[in-house]
Order: C-alpha cells, then structure tokens, then sequence
C-alpha cells in the first residue's frame, strides 16, 4: 500500500478527495483497514469461543485493567471532542481572535484564561493555536493559549476532582501550576523567541457544511486522542501487571527521582487530559507532588504532542518549545505541590 | 485512514461501550455511576460514525457525478493511531472479560491502604433489619471498623456476613487459614486497592483460590495493634464458610 501512505502523508488539503476516489474506484486492497477488518469480524463471530486459551491470570489481568482505563476515559473523550467541535464548528476564530488584546503582556495571561474556559483536548488546541497565531493574536499568546486549553478546561478539572475523591486540593494544584506554566512560557517566548523559528504550514481548510464540519473534526479528533488513548492505557497496564511491584515501589515514593519518573511517564504515556487524572490515581504508588507534575506535564508535552507542533509550526520551533515546556512544568509543578499538597 | 474505515471505526468504539455498559460487564471495568456515562458517551459515537459514513457517501456520490471532486471530501486527516482503538473491542472479546482477582491481590502493596470513606458501626446495625441473620457487612467496612478502637469490642461480639474471593494467606503457613479479599475501586480496576481479611477455619477445607465465598464469624479481637506500624488484616473467626456466585457487582465502592 506504498501509495495510499503517500497520500495520507500529504496535507490532507492538498488533493482532498482524488486519492480516495480513485481508490474506491480501483476496487479495494488488502491494506492495514483491511486487515483490521477482517480480524475484528473473526473476533466477533468467534466469540467467545478462545477464551479457554487465555486463562493465564497475568494475560486476564493485563486485559482488565486495558479496557477499564479505555472504558473511564471514554465518555470524557468523547465529551471532549464533541465540545471542541461544537466551537469549531460554530465559534468563529476571527471572534477568539478580535478578543485577545495585540499587546503581549497583557495577551498572555488573558490567553491563560481563555485557555481555561475553551474545552478542547490538545490534539485540536494545536491547530486552533496555529490559527489563532495566523490571524495576528501575539505568538507568547496564542503558545499560551496552545499549554493552558488542554491542561485547565472545565472538563479537565472535573475528571481530576472525580479521579481524586477527597482531594480538592489537587484540582486547585493543577489548575494553578498549569496556569502558571503555560503564562510563563508565553512570556519566555515573548522575550526571547525568534520568528524564524517558526513556519507557519497551517492550510486553512475550505470546510463544508457546519453539519459536516462538526462530524468531521469530532470523527478526527476521537480517533486520534483515542488511539493514543489506547496506547497509554496499554502502556499503564504493561506497568501495573509486569513490573514487578517492587521495581515500582523502588522508583516510587517522593524524592525527586519519583517526579522526574512521573515527568517522564506522562511524555511517554501520552494520555489525553481529560483521561490523565485517572491514570495518575492509579498509580498510587507515587507521591502526590510526582503525580501533580505528570499532570501538568502531560497535556503540555507529550510524544504526540510534539508531532503534532513539529506539523503545525515546524521542527525548528517544536525543539526549542518542547524542552523549555518540560522543564517549566516540572519546575512549577513541584513548587505548587511542595505549597499546596 | 480513510473516511467511511473512520465512521466505521468510530461506530465500533460506540458499539463496543453501548454493549459493556448494557450488561452488567460494566461492572467489572468501571463504577455502576459510569454506565450512565459510557450510555451517552457510546450512542454519541455510534450517531457521529454512522454521520461520518453517510456524510462521506453522499459527497463521494455528489464527487464522483462531477468533475468538481476537489472540493473538501478529505478534509480531516487521521493518523493511522485510530486503529487501536480496534484493540480493545478484540481484546475484550477474545480474552473475555474477568474482574481482578488473587493474581492482582498478590501485587498490592504492602501497606493497607484502606480506601477513603467513614463508617458508623453501631447505626449500621441498628438501623437494618437483617430478619434474624448475621448482618452483611462491606469488606472495607469490617475493616475499618476492626480498626477503630471503638467499633471493635462491638464488632467483636457481633456476628456478621463478608463476602469476597479466597486468596492464599502466605504469611501464616497454617492450613486452616485463608484470606478473604475485595477490591475497592474509586474509578475503574485500574485504580482498586485490595482489602484483606484473615479467616480462620476449625474443621472446614479451604475453598479454591479466586472462588467466592460468604462467611459468616466474629472478629477476633487480637492485642492493640502497633499505631507506628502497618496494621495486620483482621481476623475473622468463621463459624460457616459457604461457596457464592461471583456477584453482580465485584467490587466494593467507596463514597
């Protein structure tokens, strides 16, 4: 399937629709969609019918706690992504734009804030971000704007208070540490951050219908959070079934080395916001400060993350803002939780 | 991936979390209060994956009947990560879906949480009517209480009903020994904590490890507890010992 790859490379702007008509045209081939296909029609029809093969306890327990992650996160997701496309869809940019203020100090934190009241995950804050950015808002601002809508939206808060019972003071935690992390590296870029850098390669779609919009960005935004949804909630399983528990409480506990663990969990888990509190109440092993700074990390700077930037703004940007994202958040992040939990 | 594989993708995922939430299997994954959400969260994929499909026929119809097929049919790209979201739905099916169980149990850490929550004894047995039988207490409760210096001398002589799964008690290598074990989750498996409670037997054979089991005794009121260390489970001296079924809800959930 060389070809088909190709052209999922391409922007998908650039030539929408030829490839696929021309592929639906050509009849289909066995390519990954055909595989995954045929597999999951065996599944389904053969149900049940393996399950003997697979009493290993260890397998069973890996597989519960797969689908349990995926299943809580679920409907927060799709939340998610339907919201952010009901804006999408329906708000224009120009309207977020004419509301941010054009001088830098004073768009920053507004952005923070703005940040806080958009729900929206990170896979769809970047291309707004990259908007906003184009249509002449402050670029500290619109990076801001780009940090604080995945990590302090409504939505957010209120899965850190459901996956924390008990603990309103976490959800203060991460609101502020996030709020403040995402207003200073709008300010660092402001002061020391270079254009060229930067290469702006968002193509403003000419959308369809509102219908079709809508559709269109909550399919795209689901799949996307969702499959690396699925891989951080196989990644958390492999964790809490195969490592060994001593290993665990080893790295575990409240030293420094346990936030720096966390840090790097959340780059590597990747888990959407709105699903990272539950994760990170599960891993009980960790203090509450590691766990604050994987949540403040996570939605900031994550593997996907950082593709997605590299997509948006070009790799000259993201390996300048990806490092200094990180080492902010950690910094803040372990500050707030040493003062508030 | 292309737009009608997405929609379909998408309705799968939907399916997928309409038919867990729909049986009971739910409740092996997540709290009872998340079906709600996992109703609406799945009818709102499967309505957006069947929009998605027919929303892409009838613009590849309207394409392919003009030369004009350049207009905004492709618009969203979507990575190839989407088709994870296959791998759950087969894993779920192949593997089938189980509760956590002795296997779990036995990689909990040492200290004994006990999950967040209060519990009053002595309203709890004077508020129910229990028709004359032992009363049913919550795993988690009966822990909590044998803990609480107050609530202990009345459990002590109170006879009450646990259930819960056998696991092996490794540290008394006594053959009349078992732990009786339920998990306490807060939001889904992912996040359980396993609550122990010591069961000593006179003349009953141990059950099968990961069977359920209701058993009904007295707390064993043991000496005062160390409050520096990690408390040891309490034991339950069991006068009946009976096989269960799995209950509909594994899990103890806490406020």
């Amino acid at each position: 399937m060389p070809r088909e790859r190709s052209s999922n490379v391409v922007e998908a702007g650039a030539e929408p629709g030829v490839t696929e008509h021309e592929d639906r045209v050509a009849g289909r081939r066995l390519g990954l969609a055909g595989v995954v296909w045929a597999y999951l029609t065996v599944v389904l029809l053969s149900h049940g019918s393996f399950s003997y093969l697979f009493e290993d306890q260890v397998l069973r327990n890996w597989s519960t706690i797969f689908v349990s992650v995926t299943l809580q996160a679920l409907p927060f997701l799709v939340l998610g992504v339907v919201l952010s496309a009901t804006i999408s869809a329906l708000v224009p940019p120009s309207w977020i734009a004419g509301a941010v203020p054009k001088n830098a100090a004073i768009a920053v934190p507004t952005a923070g804030i703005a940040g806080a009241l958009l729900p929206g995950c990170e896979c769809s804050s970047v291309p707004v971000a990259s908007r906003l950015v184009s249509r002449g808002v402050p670029v500290g601002a619109g990076l801001t704007f780009l940090l604080a809508a995945p990590a302090i939206n409504p939505i957010v808060m209120v899965s850190t208070a459901v996956a924390f019972p008990g603990r309103p003071e976490m959800v203060v935690a991460r609101f502020v540490a996030s709020l403040l992390t995402a207003v200073i590296v709008g300010y660092l870029w402001t002061g020391f951050g270079r254009p060229s850098w930067m290469e702006d390669r968002y193509v403003n779609h000419d959308h369809g219908s509102t219908l079709d919009n809508f559709v269109s960005t909550a399919t795209a935004d689901f799949l996307q959070a969702g499959g690396y949804l699925v891989a951080g909630a196989g990644m958390v399983a492999s964790l809490q079934t195969l490592v060994p528990q001593s290993v665990l409480e080893h790295v575990g506990g409240s030293g420094a080395i346990a936030i720096l663990t966390m840090a790097g969990l959340a780059v590597l888990l990747s888990v959407c916001s709105e699903a990272d509190a539950f994760v990170a109440a599960g891993l009980t092993q960790f203090s509450f400060t590691a766990r604050l700074v994987f949540l403040v990390v996570g939605p900031m700077v994550d593997l996907k993350l950082i593709a997605l930037q590299i997509g948006s703004f070009g790799r000259g940007f993201a390996v300048r803002f990806a490092p200094v994202t990180l080492v902010t958040a950690i910094t803040v992040g372990t500050i707030v939780g040493v003062v508030l939990l | 991936m292309k737009r009608l594989d997405a929609g379909a993708l998408v309705m799968l995922s939907g399916a997928f979390a309409l038919w867990i939430s729909l049986t009971e299997t739910a409740l092996l994954y997540v709290r009872p209060s998340s079906r709600l959400w996992l109703d609406l969260a799945g009818g709102t994929l499967v309505l957006l994956g069947l929009g998605l499909m027919l929303l892409t026929l009838r613009t590849g119809r309207r394409a392919a009947e003009s030369d004009a097929a350049g207009d905004h049919v492709h618009h969203h790209h979507v990575g190839r990560i989407g088709w994870l979201l296959a791998i759950p739905v087969a894993i779920a099916v192949v593997v089938g879906s189980n509760p956590l169980g002795s296997y779990a149990a036995g990689r909990q850490n040492a200290d004994r949480t006990l999950p967040a929550g209060e519990f009053d004894l002595e309203q709890y047995l004077n508020a129910g009517s229990f028709g004359g039988q032992a009363p049913a207490l919550r795993v988690m409760d009966f822990v909590r209480a044998a803990y609480d210096p107050e609530d202990q001398d009345l459990l002590a002589g109170t006879r009450v009903v646990l259930t819960g799964f056998v696991t092996e008690d490794d540290a008394v290598s006594d053959p009349h020994h078992f732990f009786l074990t339920r998990f306490s989750i807060g939001c889904c498996a992912a996040d359980a904590i396993a609550v122990f409670v010591r069961v000593a037997l006179d003349d009953h054979n141990i059950p099968p490890v990961d069977s359920w089991v209701e058993v009904e005794g007295t707390l064993h009121l043991g000496p005062p507890p160390d409050p520096e260390a990690v408390p040891d489970p309490p034991t339950l001296v069991a006068t009946d010992v009976r096989e269960t079924d799995q209950p509909d809800e594994v899990y103890e959930y806490p406020p």
